[in-house]
């Protein structure tokens, strides 16, 4: 926990000690909107939390993503995502309860039974096919269907591309795991470090093509991971605020339709 | 009062006439995907020379898609104040980058096919949902967004994850902009010439 503490101050203290990048002045209105969208007022930071985090990940990450898709065939590395996907049900189930969502939690809490049964521990997502499709939920999205701003843009060692709400977001969710409260010992220990790699290295190593194809045909790859983020994120909050528990689940197959015509 | 009562008729069916219509498009631009899609999966499956089909694929990307639309839409607030110079050159920059864009992924697609989900209107336009299934790759989702503003369907956008190709390239190119020099687009037309030749010595 020391280390997540770490990094919670860190995001706390960096407006303190960030430069922070200058709004256009009032007589360009245009100027000034296009500013306050962007929300980036950390910018000039961001940016070199950004180059020195890719420079890092350059020599660290990015080889042995490489090695890892080079090493296993596809259908392993889905069965890996599987298995830490489905490792994370719980606090993704804790979160649409939180979101007061029924049916996304009585999805998460099907696929948790069946996958973790029939589909041998999360190695096959069964649930999908069954009617039980996934759907990403965390304490982020919790806190933006509750009605919380996202807050300015940051780019954080580690974490990447980020905003206060998600950084508050992160935190309680790795608190949250139920792991954490099997108690302490080296088992658990070695378990927790076991998941925190594959998990960073899977994720990363799925997300591969897409980060060099940005790095490729972007001017600014900063300012498109930026607009990326953002989008990506508002589609989820969005897609978890519109679901509407009063419809028909994909699961409950309907008596054949009669035809009106 | 027949006036009257024809006004109070025409409303609903002038909503129910507006309703059709919405639908028709949605049909409309559904056909339009499926047909745009076939033709460019023939052209990355069949036989011919790279040249050729490269000289194909562009003639559908002049065809079907709003080119200048979007490339006046991802220069944004900007766009007032370039001069007329200025966007010509912006603009053929733009078609030959995004002509590129596409034609450089020919390889990706091989063996691909692809299923029309949905077809619904969105913000004036209709949003054609489309899942593509790629041989040994997870299947993507993709939603076309296709507009009727120039009075046949043109594509002006697609919308992978949630995230808007011409949204994120706009804010790509505000942040050229306004970092090189504050309020001028030249900054943004060098770097686009830079990538552009780039992007041709590397293919």
């Amino acid at each position: 926990m020391r280390f997540f503490r770490l990094l919670f101050a860190l995001a706390l203290s960096l407006p303190m000690l960030a430069a922070c990048a200058t709004p256009p002045p009032a007589s360009q209105p245009e100027a000034l909107a296009d500013y306050r969208e962007t929300n980036d007022p950390l910018e000039p930071t961001n940016r070199v939390i950004y180059e020195v985090s890719n420079d890092i990940a350059d020599i660290t990450l990015t080889p042995a993503a490489r090695a890892y898709r080079w090493a296993l065939p596809e259908g392993v590395r889905n069965s890996v995502s599987n298995v830490l996907s489905n490792l994370g049900s719980p606090v993704r189930f804790g979160n649409d309860v939180l979101q007061f969502k029924s049916r996304r939690a009585g999805d998460t809490l099907m696929r948790f039974v069946i996958n973790s049964t029939l589909g041998l521990g999360g190695i096959f997502d069964i649930a999908s096919g069954w009617g039980y499709p996934s759907h990403p939920s965390d304490f982020g999205m919790t806190l933006a269907v509750w009605g919380t701003p996202p807050g300015p843009y940051l780019f954080l060692p580690l974490l990447g591309p980020t905003d206060p709400r998600d950084v508050v977001g992160f935190a309680a969710d790795t608190a949250a795991n139920p792991v954490r409260g099997m108690g302490s010992g080296p088992g658990i220990t070695v378990f927790n470090w076991l998941t925190l790699g594959t998990t960073t290295i899977s994720e990363y190593a799925d997300n591969l093509p897409a980060i060099n194809e940005v790095k490729r045909t972007a001017l600014d790859p900063y300012a498109t991971f930026r607009s990326l983020y953002r989008q990506h994120r508002a589609a989820q909050i969005a897609a978890a605020k519109k679901d509407r528990p009063a419809t028909i689940p994909v699961w409950f197959s309907l008596p054949t339709k009669q035809q009106s015509e | 009062m027949p006036t009257r009562r024809s006004l109070f008729l025409s409303v609903p069916l002038i909503l129910a006439g507006t309703a059709a219509l919405a639908a028709d498009e949605a049909s409309m631009a559904a056909d339009f995907v499926r047909q745009t899609g076939d033709a460019i999966l023939r052209i990355v499956n069949g036989s011919g020379s790279m040249a050729d089909k490269r000289a194909q694929l562009t003639a559908i990307v002049n065809n079907a898609v709003d080119v200048d639309g979007i490339g006046r839409f991802e220069l944004g607030r900007f766009w007032p104040i370039a001069t007329p110079e200025q966007r010509q050159t912006y603009l053929s920059l733009f078609r030959q980058y995004l002509v590129f864009n596409v034609t450089g992924r020919l390889g990706q697609y091989k063996g691909s096919s692809f299923t029309i989900d949905r077809s619904e209107p969105l913000n004036g336009d209709i949003a054609v949902s489309t899942t593509i299934h790629t041989p040994g790759q997870p299947t993507a989702d993709m939603q076309w967004i296709v507009s009727f503003a120039s009075g046949k369907p043109q594509i002006v956008d697609l919308v992978a994850e949630g995230t808007s190709m011409r949204v994120t390239q706009r804010s790509d190119y505000a942040s050229v902009i306004t970092r090189n020099g504050g309020e001028n687009v030249q900054a943004l037309i060098d770097a686009l010439r830079q990538q552009l030749s780039r992007m041709q010595g590397s293919g």
